[in-house]
């Protein structure tokens, strides 16, 4: 086990934040240098991206125009990523040979998902890469070579940095607060209601409560996993906990953009709304690009990185307290001691490289005139806001391929119901929050 | 769906600290010495089996701290 299980505990160099931190931030300086040193269009050529197209031959004569792009984007983030498995200890060849099949998906889907047909009917990328990735991963045995690439969390931390490099960091400023203050409310509401559903309504254990409170307000599985952690939850306790976020992550993928349409909510508010009430990132990325405009992006992606997932180690620290303290029967003299430390321990680093791309990128537009500014937009910013495109595809993908419901049908209707109970909860709140109380900043997010 | 480390930091000094460490030896913890503390790691002991087990034999909960780390398994979300 030792490698798996003490993730936490590895040192930096075989952590896979610390590697999809690296990958994101070398190409936002590689794209910047090579747009310095005159070498944009190279850039360009490599981060293809397939405009909408109705007639075959469109799409055709899209792909024949640089018939090598597919093949140099594939050479870039093969390298990359194959580079970063070595040290990570996955094997090296069973990842490269699945990233290639897996790519190989991402080429269909986008081609597919840039239908105008089908994009009428919504099914943009997003949708369409989950729904073949769910359909054949449950209709399908996969084999172990393909599964090996199947990294989910790899290729959301990938694209959340590169996303820093498309957020200028007064954005983040300016809605950051706001976005920490909407989503406090969320979170200690919904955590609130599944910890006294769960321990008052359904008798389960504390810990237990906590691990699902959680899983179900701050960040999805990542919480899950950390509070578990924390409160010295079972182990059992935190796989029905992530079975709960799996499952209701998976359906708000398609149950909140819809809604959205529904009740016609602007782009930037739908993007709030699901980053309040989406229980995991990966799945809140494909429910806010499903919304099809960058400003969903922008706005799920403030609520649920800057506003929720940056605390998770404040709230392992509290759950700690409680769990020594409160929930601990039978202390044996004065409670075990617990450390501050839990925070830095716990935190999410790749949000430091989300946060130093994003950073670099305003420093590197505030230092040009505005003409090259405009430049810049267009010739780095634009081709990364492609690439972060690619890594969310890989994402989706193996969201679809790795989620396996006779997996998670393995918990009783009692953690069930306390979960059920935080959603009813976080659902409607975070839509009046976003729609009523914040609605303003959340349009003005550009 | 998730492997898990439990590990066991020991606060007490002296001998109670060599008898803490090897009580948690005999319950199967690898220990290990890490500057200058010991340090006793299982993958297969939970957190709360190990500190009733700990009671038991009449250790303080303040003479160590459990860390307890989750990971999920290939696959989770």
């Amino acid at each position: 086990m030792a490698t798996s299980s003490a993730a936490a505990l590895l040192p930096w160099h075989r952590r896979e934040d610390t590697w999809a931190v690296f990958i994101a931030l070398g190409l936002v300086l590689g794209v910047t240098l090579a747009f310095f040193l005159g070498g944009g269009r190279a850039v360009s050529a490599t981060a293809i991206a397939i405009p909408t197209w109705s007639e075959g031959h469109k799409l055709a004569s899209a792909l024949s125009a640089n018939p090598f792009a597919p093949l140099a984007l594939f050479g870039l983030f093969l390298a990359a990523f194959s580079g970063a498995a070595m040290v990570l200890g996955w094997s090296a060849g069973r990842y490269a040979a699945g990233f290639s099949l897996l790519f190989a998906f991402s080429i269909v889907v986008t081609a597919l998902g840039s239908n105008a047909f089908l994009k009428e009917w919504q099914l943009e990328t997003p949708l369409l890469a989950l729904a073949v990735g769910i359909v054949l991963g449950n209709a399908v045995r996969l084999p172990g070579w393909f599964q090996s690439a199947l990294r989910t969390e790899f290729y959301v931390k990938v694209g959340i940095v590169l996303m820093g490099a498309t957020l200028p960091f007064s954005i983040i400023l300016q809605a950051g607060p706001l976005a920490i203050a909407q989503a406090t409310i969320v979170a200690v509401t919904t955590f609130a209601a599944i910890y006294f559903a769960a321990t008052r309504l359904f008798g389960l254990d504390p810990r237990f409560g906590a691990t699902l409170g959680a899983g179900g307000s701050i960040c999805g599985v990542s919480a899950a996993i950390a509070i578990g952690g924390a409160c010295r939850a079972e182990k059992s306790h935190v796989s029905v906990a992530i079975s709960m976020v799996i499952l209701w992550a998976v359906a708000m993928i398609f149950a909140l953009p819809y809604a959205s349409r529904l009740l016609g909510l602007a782009p930037g508010v739908a993007g709030a709304w699901i980053g309040t009430s989406e229980f995991a990132d990966a799945a809140g990325f494909a429910a806010a690009g499903t919304i099809g405009d960058e400003r969903a992006i922008k706005t799920f992606t403030l609520m649920k990185v800057v506003g929720r997932d940056m605390f998770v180690g404040v709230w392992a620290v509290v759950v700690a307290y409680l769990s020594v303290t409160r929930w601990d029967r039978g202390n044996a003299g004065a409670a075990e001691k617990v450390g501050l430390g839990e925070i830095w321990r716990r935190f999410p680093r790749f949000i430091l490289g989300f946060l130093a791309a994003s950073l670099f990128v305003t420093v590197v537009l505030a230092s040009i005139d505005s003409t090259s500014g405009t430049q810049y937009a267009k010739e780095a910013i634009g081709p990364l806001k492609t690439l972060r495109g690619w890594a969310f595809t890989w994402t989706f993908l193996s969201i679809g391929f790795t989620t396996r419901f006779r997996e998670l049908t393995r918990f009783g209707w009692r953690p069930f119901a306390a979960f059920t109970v935080g959603v009813l909860v976080n659902v409607p709140l975070g839509y009046w929050l976003s729609t009523s109380v914040f609605e303003s900043y959340w349009l003005a997010v550009k | 769906m998730v492997d898990h480390l439990t590990r066991i930091f020991v606060d007490a000094e002296g001998d109670r600290a060599s008898d803490l460490a090897g009580a948690l030896a005999l319950r199967g913890f690898t220990v290990a010495t890490a500057s200058g503390r010991l340090v006793a790691d299982s993958t297969t002991v939970e957190a709360g089996e190990v500190k009733g087990h700990l009671r038991s034999l009449g250790y303080a909960d303040r003479e160590y701290r459990v860390h307890v780390e989750y990971a999920r398994r290939w696959g989770f979300l």
